[in-house]
């Protein structure tokens, strides 16, 4: 994936906690991404198996509202977005973006 | 001035515009942007559940935002998704001209109709057998997906070097679209599946000629019937894996790779079994009762075979 500062923003989000899961609002309030880019990074993601998605159980909802989409890193993920983010706190475009979550 | 304001904060129509901005107009129209997706993308669901998780205030906003999305993902998602549809059916019509083109072409021009009329009862009960070998496909799973092994393949090579193309086409027509009716496939996968065979079956003829092979069969020709073998495997192969490639809209190399190796092993059953079912078949119509013994028998392992695959990967899984 070609590395620029939304995916940076993005992969900073999900490795905030790498064993979680994320939402796809709470993870683009937190990356500070709008939504229409955060989706189509998360599901190009998912097609490299960096993430893998599931859904709430609807019977521990009780019905209040529907099941929400979740994403979750996997092991590949991990690997890679760790090593995404050791690239850019040495590259000078993103220094400052790493720098301020590091 | 101020109370004038007071009134207009309090009006029933400034609560109206509010409960409408931010109470059911936000999620009346989400549901209509995320009819831009396809109707399987699960990003339908999910932009629909994920605006309860946005505060009232922002969820106009957010829902604009969604626009945007839909009109640029969703959208051109549609428009892949139509084009692969049309490739599709360009491909599976051409396939199925063709097919049925060259069975027709083959059948009249080798006395098919005639060789079959002729034929003996041993011919008409390995067809027999090709049917309820179409009908007993065997699923075998695999990590990427699922291949079908076809036990097909026996049968059909003992009537081609035994009866020649011509009846060997035209049972191998009548005999797929009974086994397919059977199974109640779909009538476009019928109609691609038969063509397909067709045309598979008339190159590796073809290829049997050409390589020298004869009529009757010889220990000679085990040479010419390898690369028959070979051929229908092949054209099978291929003509699938374009079909895949399209509809998945994966590379076509990688989809002809991924098979090759299940292609060459289900291609070496047949090899040694086509002679064998032939000269059992010219001895005795007793022989070929018999012949659903081993025939049964080599069903009843790969069933097993593919059973005890699935259960491992179900444990993987789980």
């Amino acid at each position: 994936m070609r590395k620029t500062h939304t995916l940076i923003q993005v992969a900073l989000a999900l490795m905030e906690d790498p064993t979680g899961r994320h939402w796809g609002y709470d993870l683009s309030r937190r990356a500070g991404v709008r939504s229409g880019v955060l989706y189509p990074i998360l599901h190009r993601m998912l097609d490299e198996g960096w993430l893998e998605d599931g859904w709430e159980d609807p019977a521990k909802l009780g019905g209040k509202r529907p099941p929400r989409r979740y994403y979750e890193l996997t092991d590949e993920g991990r690997i890679e977005l760790g090593g995404l983010l050791q690239e850019a706190r040495t590259d000078a475009r993103f220094r400052s973006l790493v720098g301020r979550f590091a | 001035m101020m109370a004038d304001l007071l009134d207009v904060i309090v009006s029933w129509r400034t609560f109206l515009v509010a409960l409408a901005v931010f109470g059911f107009a936000p999620g009346a129209l989400l549901r209509l942007i995320v009819l831009a997706f396809p109707r399987d993308d699960p990003r339908r669901s999910e932009l629909l559940a994920e605006l309860h998780a946005v505060p009232r205030l922002e969820r106009p906003f957010w829902v604009c935002e969604q626009l945007e999305v839909a009109l640029f993902e969703g959208v051109r998602e549609r428009v892949l998704q139509a084009n692969t549809r049309v490739a599709l059916y360009t491909y599976v019509l051409g396939v199925s001209v063709t097919g049925f083109t060259i069975a027709i072409l083959v059948t009249m021009s080798s006395g098919g109709l005639r060789a079959a009329r002729d034929a003996s009862l041993s011919f008409w009960i390995l067809v027999l057998y090709f049917v309820i070998a179409g009908i007993l496909e065997i699923r075998m799973p695999s990590p990427s997906k699922e291949r079908m092994i076809d036990l097909q393949i026996i049968f059909i090579f003992p009537l081609l070097l035994g009866w020649g193309i011509g009846a060997t086409m035209l049972a191998l027509v009548l005999g797929t679209l009974i086994s397919e009716l059977a199974i109640r496939r779909s009538m476009l996968r019928m109609v691609f599946n038969v063509a397909q065979s067709s045309l598979a079956l008339a190159v590796a003829g073809a290829a049997y000629r050409l390589v020298g092979g004869g009529f009757p069969f010889t220990v000679g020709d085990l040479l010419a019937l390898g690369i028959a073998l070979v051929a229908f495997g092949t054209i099978n192969h291929g003509l699938v894996s374009i079909v895949v490639a399209i509809a998945r809209s994966t590379p076509l190399m990688a989809e002809l790779r991924s098979g090759a190796r299940f292609m060459v092993g289900s291609v070496l059953i047949p090899f040694s079994l086509a002679p064998v079912v032939l000269i059992t078949a010219q001895r005795s119509i007793v022989f070929v009762f018999l012949l659903c013994i081993p025939a049964g028998g080599i069903y009843y392992l790969m069933r097993k075979a593919s059973d005890a695959i699935e259960c491992t990967y179900s444990a993987r899984q789980s």
